[in-house]
């Protein structure tokens, strides 16, 4: 049993190690929307009812960014445009596979 | 051509009707059998007539595309088979009547939500007339009826305010005038101009996507 932890934790370590950079692009705005900046939320995996959260905000001007460094998992992504007044709706949702392992099957203590 | 011009000395203006600044001219008939039509002269200064208008053989015509306030001074000749031209008739007046422009045209406020926003707009104008606001996008540019990227659609009937909504962002200018039902005569825009920046939230992007996924 011990040893089974073991290679347990070390597997787990191995899979946190790895992580990915997303690119990511998007049509501008109209001008007339004078948006000044864009932001890029996510949910994480696992994430109940896709809480989302921003994780990179970019200036009004740029229609495209990379977001580094996301540990392996399925991510739903989405884009919101910011003006003076407010933010806009967000964009559609796009999922985001990052090649992480299919989540263990019949997970349990044996005797 | 004696006989013709003493025949147009009858010439008479009537203003029989008057519609989006027009007038109709009546005039008695020659009496000479070759008798091959009218021309119609007339201009902005007495004696002067830069236009003309060949109405054939008839006895009343009406002429438009005339200027609002505008004082337009009218003679007729007559013309024969052979294209002999009588001497001009008596010369007749005509002032276009003028429509009352609103004013005091004014913003009197500005309210903003989410997505759009609603101006309010004041003036005092005329009872029964027909106010139409124009909108021109942007601080270049004069503000005249050929000059307008936006004419709201609405059109206020003895309302002396209006609101209007749904512009896009950016700096607009407004103006209004006024249309008689009674005379059909429009009347010059106003001389006010309020300005107001308009700027509501972006619209949802589009087009979001990733590229490839690289581990």
């Amino acid at each position: 049993m011990k040893k089974i932890l073991s290679i347990i934790c070390i597997l787990f370590i191995s899979v946190a190690a790895f992580a990915v950079d997303i690119p990511f692009t998007w049509k501008f705005n109209p001008t007339s929307d004078m948006v000044t900046s864009y932001v890029i939320e996510y949910a994480r995996p696992g994430t109940i009812n896709s809480n989302f959260i921003a994780v990179l905000t970019l200036s009004g001007t740029t229609n495209g960014a990379i977001v580094r460094n996301l540990p392996l998992g399925t991510y739903k992504f989405r884009l919101i445009a910011k003006n003076g007044v407010g933010s806009s709706l967000p964009s559609e949702e796009i999922s985001v596979p990052t090649n992480a392992p299919t989540i263990p099957l019949e997970f349990k203590i044996t005797p | 051509m004696k006989k013709l011009l003493s025949i147009l000395s009858l010439f008479v203006l009537f203003v029989c009707t008057i519609r989006a600044a027009s007038v109709s001219l009546a005039w008695d008939p020659n009496s000479e059998t070759n008798l091959a039509g009218y021309v119609i002269y007339y201009g902005t200064a007495s004696g002067q007539y830069s236009n003309s208008n060949n109405v054939g053989n008839v006895t009343n015509t009406t002429v438009s595309g005339l200027l609002e306030g505008v004082t337009y001074y009218f003679v007729a000749t007559a013309y024969d088979a052979s294209g002999l031209e009588s001497d001009p008739s008596n010369e007749v007046a005509y002032q276009v009547p003028t429509a009352f422009t609103p004013i005091n045209f004014r913003i009197t406020s500005l309210v903003t939500n989410n997505s759009s926003v609603k101006i309010n707009f004041a003036w005092t104008s005329s009872t029964n007339s027909i106010v139409k606001i124009y909108a021109l996008k942007g601080t270049n540019g004069l503000l005249s009826l050929t000059n307008v990227n936006v004419i709201l659609a609405g059109s206020y009937t003895n309302l002396q305010s209006a609101t209007v909504s749904n512009l896009s962002n950016g700096t607009w200018r407004f103006k209004a005038n006024s249309l008689s039902p009674s005379t059909g005569i429009t009347s010059l825009l106003t001389s006010e101009e309020p300005t107001t920046k308009i700027l509501v939230k972006p619209s949802a992007p589009v087009g979001f996507k990733f590229i490839n996924v690289a581990p």
